[in-house]
């Protein structure tokens, strides 16, 4: 007689251990508890909801195909969130075959608007509720170029370092040192712009 | 300040520095307000940022969206390919060949009896020397048989005899 399992009181580490073993039950468990993680990471990466509808399911099938290469080095969420980080890269490459990128490599190469903007001095996030900051980053991020989100995503919501980044995105450092700086001036541009509006 | 050094203060912030360009940074914030600024406005972005990450939900209830997935994983699952020990393929290998020869020895003592290839002989019919009789024989090889049916051309009796094949040898 199959053992009974309660699964929504089990640590992920019992739930993987099951799922290792085969049982789909315990997969079915993980996915339950971590399936906003993992989407919202495609989400913000990709900005679009289907593909990261698809992209974060993709990943949970590549999770069970090699769960038996988890070996407990990381927490189980982290790993599943690299599964879905790299499906995003690989469609962002894929993405940017079909459309023309030489706009994008011009501004790069020029420095960018974002160089020349004034430093933000006042933090614009101060007194903000939680809430309302975190819609406003949102909204701030969806106006990044596909290049500055996605370092910002992999080295402030990652904390991965530069040497990292740059292996993902199959970029030199110094293309990883420049991207995050300007996502950077923008982001602070762009929610000082946001709380120079509430003002008005 | 140039590009370059603006990315050598990002990369104090971020801890990529080596000791040496640490301490040279250090010296430069210490003395350069404008430096400081960007610093703080740098730091600010990198600071709110991940503890402030947008929460999103799937927007699926939880049976569609595992539906999905459950659904890729049994089509995409192949057969475990079945693996046997190198000495149960071994003693596989070894109990076929050993058939097979005892299988074609078999065959060939059933098809060969050492006369020749065939089996079974149509019956054929022997000449009769006595001209008051008449006869009828028939012989068959696979039974090892000879049946010779005589008889009386003027009164009609009949005998029919079972001969080995043997003694009809001439």
């Amino acid at each position: 007689m199959p053992a009974v399992h309660d699964y929504p009181t089990k640590p992920d580490e019992g739930l993987v251990k099951l799922a290792q073993k085969g049982d789909m039950l315990a997969f079915e468990e993980l996915v339950a508890r971590h399936r906003d993680k993992i989407y919202a990471r495609a989400m913000s990466m990709m900005r679009n909801e289907e593909e990261a509808l698809d992209l974060s399911q993709e990943a949970w099938v590549k999770g069970w195909q090699r769960l038996v290469q988890f070996h407990g080095d990381s927490s189980f969420v982290t790993w599943m969130t690299r599964i879905v980080i790299n499906l995003c890269l690989d469609q962002i490459r894929k993405n940017k075959r079909h459309r023309a990128e030489s706009i994008e490599v011009m501004d790069e190469e020029s420095g960018g608007v974002e160089r020349q903007m004034p430093v933000v001095t006042v933090n614009p996030t101060e007194g903000l509720e939680r809430a309302e900051l975190r819609a406003r980053i949102d909204r701030a991020l969806g106006q990044l170029s596909q290049a500055h989100r996605t370092v910002m995503v992999l080295h402030e919501f990652e904390d991965l370092e530069y040497k990292e980044i740059a292996k993902r995105m199959e970029c030199s450092i110094g293309t990883v040192m420049s991207r995050l700086f300007y996502a950077r001036r923008k982001m602070a541009a762009l929610l000082a712009g946001l709380k120079r509006d509430d003002t008005k | 300040m140039n590009i370059e050094t603006e990315l050598k203060l990002q990369a104090h912030l971020d801890g990529e520095l080596t000791p040496a360009e640490t301490r040279d940074m250090e010296s430069l914030l210490a003395r350069d307000t404008g430096a400081r600024e960007l610093l703080a406005e740098l730091t600010m972005v990198k600071t709110c940022l991940p503890v402030n990450e947008p929460e999103v939900k799937v927007p699926e209830t939880r049976e569609f969206y595992w539906s999905k997935i459950h659904r890729e994983i049994g089509r995409t699952a192949k057969p475990e390919p079945i693996r046997t020990r190198w000495w149960q393929a071994l003693h596989s290998r070894l109990v076929w060949s050993t058939g097979g020869i005892a299988g074609i020895a078999l065959a060939a003592l059933f098809l060969f009896d050492g006369r020749g290839l065939s089996t079974y002989s149509q019956p054929e019919e022997v000449s009769n020397l006595n001209e008051e009789m008449n006869s009828i024989s028939f012989r068959s090889e696979a039974h090892q048989m000879s049946v010779v049916y005589l008889f009386d051309r003027d009164s009609g009796a009949s005998e029919a005899a079972e001969v080995p094949v043997d003694s009809l040898v001439q």
